[in-house]
């Protein structure tokens, strides 16, 4: 290779270039899911955040969002009647369910129980729990419906049919786009956000990508006290409150003239 | 802005104005009848969606400011009896130690939550049914002006017992004269208690200091506030050092409110006559029997429920 040959042909390589980093942009465009905003601050005001997620879609295609954090082992108590009083009868746990679980459809009936064996919705989340505890299998279906609603008490779990709206920006693209508010009970940690297209009722594709959320300032300040230097953070905490109970005690005095 | 804070480690935010006051309202009846308030702040965070584990932790945290600037305002009146306050507290913690193993040795026979609440709805009942019905009396017999003859009478063979006890020492405070044996025991009894029930247990030690150590009910409210300062500080620095349940945030917000309010209370307490502060804690003690009673009776809205904490 001579080294004057290389720069007669750089214009034509670099048109090449462009045309191949032009043409795998727009073919990203077509499948790319965008989370707006892209990562979420958890601070001191933190008190849940409103999101957007848009993404494209062949003509003529339904859709559903989904939006799931890790998946973990929930502890509950179980309640039953003891010499008719209502106790805490002892621990069910409920494993591989996620901590956030959030689902959004185009058409209201894709996310509806006859949807079918479909790989989102709660049905799809029950599938994938395991249940453990004093339960017997007649229970499970009772057990996670209860699991669900409490979920949805912490809106920590949501079902949205119908909530993913379609845009027909050209009859050639149509884009997909939920806004949901994330609650303040959002933990830390990494979320996967999936857009399911399908035509005619078959599945023909999965995008997904994934955002993240994060601790900073005071919470994560003290949150990391609190875990790795227990005593000291107690100690801080009394010291505190009994400073702060003299201080008002001192002003009272004060305005009030003693006693 | 929507002035909320985040807790960090209850993993949630809450309105600011929400905690300032609950906190106020709570300190307020701490100042006025000397009770810790933990029996109504801890349900009112659970149903604020507080994890029950952090609300009772963080909820100890706070008392700590609310006793601490209730009993600076009970010292200032004359109100607490430092020597009558550190037998009790040396008891409470023999009775607390004790009542930690009876939890632990119940827990494993799975009829802990039984004992427990069981035990909350029979020594409420006695507690609140016996200063309600004490009050009254003492009240009507003040109105016939019979509380003279009323002291006149025998001594009672409880009474007599009591005096029997060795090392009769006077507690000029409360002006009583007992074996400091009394008050030792009554510590470790209510410490026992507290632990078993998970409390401060300043609704069982106030009507203890009255009718069975027969401290005047003003020395009674600043003298339990000064021991329960220490109660509660040890079980914040245990809660923290073993479950890390402590929401020092949400503790902050409580205790700048209740802090305020337990000075409030302490001042309006001067104000009320000592029978009218008797029938307003068993009131008190009453309504909350009566609150975990329907919790036993009545069916749950849920069959389950998360099983508290991070």
């Amino acid at each position: 290779m001579s080294g004057r040959a290389m720069p007669k042909r750089a214009p034509l390589t670099g048109l090449v270039l462009l045309l191949l980093v032009g043409l795998a942009t727009s073919a990203a465009a077509a499948g790319k899911l965008v989370v707006e905003p892209s990562s979420v601050t958890i601070n001191a005001f933190f008190s849940g955040i409103q999101m957007t997620v848009t993404g494209d879609l062949p003509p003529g295609s339904q859709a559903v969002l989904t939006v799931r954090g890790k998946r973990i082992e929930e502890e509950l108590m179980r309640k039953s009647r003891h010499w008719d009083l209502w106790m805490n009868s002892g621990e069910v746990d409920i494993d591989n369910a996620p901590l956030l679980y959030m689902a959004f459809s185009s058409e209201p009936n894709l996310l509806s129980p006859a949807a079918g064996q479909v790989p989102w919705g709660y049905a799809a989340l029950e599938r994938n729990a395991q249940f453990i505890g004093r339960l017997k299998p007649v229970e499970d279906d009772t057990i996670f419906k209860e699991f669900v609603e409490l979920k949805e008490r912490d809106e920590l779990y949501h079902l949205e049919p119908g909530g993913l709206r379609i845009n027909h920006a050209s009859p050639e693209r149509w884009q997909a786009r939920a806004d949901f508010r994330l609650p303040s009970r959002l933990k830390r940690g990494v979320y996967h956000v999936s857009l399911w297209v399908l035509k005619d009722g078959k599945l023909v594709e999965k995008r997904s990508t994934t955002f993240k959320a994060e601790l900073t300032g005071l919470p994560a300040f003290l949150q990391v006290m609190a875990r790795k230097h227990g005593v000291l953070y107690g100690l801080l905490a009394v010291v505190l409150a009994m400073v702060v109970g003299m201080l008002s005690g001192l002003v009272f005095h004060r305005k009030g003239g003693g006693h | 802005m929507d002035w909320s804070f985040y807790l960090p480690i209850a993993g949630h935010s809450l309105n600011i104005f929400v905690l300032l006051g609950l906190g106020a309202a709570v300190g307020f009846l701490s100042g006025l009848t000397g009770v810790g308030g933990g029996f109504l702040m801890t349900p009112l965070l659970i149903m604020g969606g507080i994890p029950p584990t952090i609300a009772a932790a963080s909820d100890s945290n706070q008392i700590v400011a609310a006793t601490t600037s209730g009993t600076y305002a009970h010292y200032r009146m004359g109100n607490v009896d430092l020597k009558m306050g550190l037998i009790l507290l040396a008891g409470g913690f023999l009775g607390g130690t004790a009542g930690v193993q009876i939890i632990k040795l119940l827990r494993p026979l799975g009829d802990a939550d039984f004992f427990i609440k069981t035990t909350y709805v029979v020594m409420l009942s006695l507690v609140g049914s016996y200063m309600l019905v004490d009050s009254i009396r003492a009240r009507k017999r003040e109105a016939a002006g019979a509380a003279l003859l009323e002291h006149a009478t025998s001594p009672s063979r409880f009474r007599r017992m009591v005096r029997a006890l060795p090392w009769q020492t006077h507690f000029a405070k409360s002006n009583v004269t007992l074996s400091p044996i009394l008050p030792f025991l009554v510590g470790a009894f209510v410490g026992m208690l507290a632990a078993i029930m998970g409390l401060g247990g300043g609704f069982i030690m106030v009507p203890m200091m009255c009718y069975v150590l027969e401290m005047p009910m003003r020395v009674v409210v600043g003298t339990n506030l000064f021991q329960e300062v220490f109660v509660c500080a040890n079980v914040t620095i245990m809660q923290a050092a073993s479950n890390h349940t402590v929401d020092l945030v949400l503790a902050i917000l409580l205790l700048l409110g209740s802090s305020l309010g337990a000075q409030m209370g302490a001042r309006f307490s001067h104000r009320l006559k000592a029978d009218h502060l008797k029938t307003l804690l068993a009131c008190v003690v009453l309504a909350v029997m009566i609150k975990i009673l329907l919790g036993l009776v009545l069916s749950p809205h849920y069959m389950l429920d998360f099983k508290g904490g991070e």
